[in-house]
């Protein structure tokens, strides 16, 4: 609201600018267009009059218009404008709903992870084999080592339980964790697990590729 | 000769007005590109492993190395986003990336990685989840000796 003001303030002053500079540049054009007093025989008496004259108008018409442009842009200051206190209120107000839609998104998200996952039933032709690369992951990151708690892969995904001591060492170890299921579970989402002194841990899955169209579908650089 | 000065005018103004709409729109949509440059040494002992090109970054160690790369984003209110990772390899060798995302108070959303042996590659990876003002990473471990490097990063506006 603020910023649609400024606008029409900014384009006010400068199409009063705009319009005065074409208005002077149209009367030296004027004047231009006649012919040179000097070494032609004309009019000397009638010539300098009839220049005083179209200034004279040209003076008014600037005056009219920067009249016509103070008056709109009184009504624009005389509108309902918000206070800075209000203007204030709606960006926050508007931060605080994206910030509130981001998290609900996550947490439904991740609720129909954990539905799926829930839902699928264990295939022993995968579950053991992907079950024991994950352990040598875990085995192989030193900080993912000491905070695994749990492992245990389905038929298509994985959940990984996780404790977290708030040092940022888990933060630091997930990207390479992640990067040794680049082939078979690429995709990674998190839950953080809380109890009543604050975050504990997190729980991963791990999933297979985006079946979603690729980017030739989808997007472009360009 | 006044009605044509105030409709040029006129003209000018509407034609500022419009153009500030285009350039509005225009960087609404708009793509980042971030350069391999940019990125930086995961691991705080690794600094000098990790040498800096015009048209990206590379590990010259002789063993492999992760950078991290800050990826410049629009705040952009789609749920999931898309990035494309521009690199190269020498052959017999391989770059594997991870991008993720955290949200703003720092909690883990999601993550998508990526392994690429191709010589030239321009990967296409969509983040499974992210937030309108999440931050994003890229995590790349580099082949050695120079053998590798990451041109960059782009993040598509959805």
């Amino acid at each position: 609201m603020k910023n649609s003001r400024l606008l029409l303030c900014s384009a006010l002053a400068a199409g009063s600018l705009v319009l005065v500079c074409a208005l002077v540049l149209g009367s030296r054009n004027q004047d231009s267009s006649r012919p040179s007093t000097t070494g032609v025989s004309v009019d000397r008496a009638g010539a300098p009059a009839a220049a005083s004259t179209d200034m004279t108008r040209m003076r008014t018409q600037v005056a009219v218009l920067q009249a016509q442009v103070a008056g709109l842009r009184d009504q624009v200051a005389a509108g309902p404008a918000p206070t800075a206190d209000q203007a204030a209120a709606e960006v926050v107000v508007s931060d605080a709903d994206r910030r509130a839609e981001g998290d609900r998104r996550q947490a439904a998200y991740i609720a129909g992870i954990e539905a799926a996952f829930a839902r699928e039933v264990v295939d022993p032709g995968w579950s053991p084999a992907i079950s024991k690369r994950v352990w040598a992951a875990i085995d192989g990151i030193d900080v993912m080592r000491g905070a695994t708690r749990g492992v245990e892969c389905r038929a298509t995904s994985c959940r990984v339980e996780v404790q977290d001591d708030g040092s940022g060492a888990l933060s630091k170890g997930l990207p390479l964790f992640a990067q040794q299921f680049a082939d078979a579970l690429p995709r990674m989402a998190g839950q953080v697990v809380r109890d009543e002194s604050g975050p504990t841990g997190m729980v991963l899955y791990l999933m297979g590729p985006d079946q979603a169209p690729g980017p030739t579908q989808t997007a472009s650089k360009n | 000769m006044k009605s044509i000065a105030l409709l040029a005018g006129l003209l000018i103004v509407a034609a500022i007005l419009g153009s500030a709409a285009v350039d509005a729109g225009a960087a609404a949509s708009q793509n980042i590109n971030t350069h391999g440059a940019t990125c930086k040494n995961y691991n705080a002992a690794q600094a000098l492993d990790i040498d800096y090109l015009s048209y990206g970054v590379r590990n010259v160690s002789t063993g492999s190395r992760p950078v991290i790369c800050s990826v410049e984003r629009h705040p952009v209110t789609g749920a999931t986003q898309a990035f494309y990772v521009d690199g190269t390899n020498s052959a017999g060798q391989a770059t594997v990336c991870t991008l993720t995302s955290y949200n703003y108070s720092g909690v883990y959303q999601s993550s998508v990685s990526f392994s690429e042996s191709i010589a030239n590659y321009d990967h296409y990876a969509t983040l499974p989840t992210i937030g309108y003002y999440d931050y994003v990473s890229l995590v790349c471990t580099l082949p050695p000796s120079g053998l590798g490097t990451l041109r960059g990063v782009v993040a598509l506006d959805s």
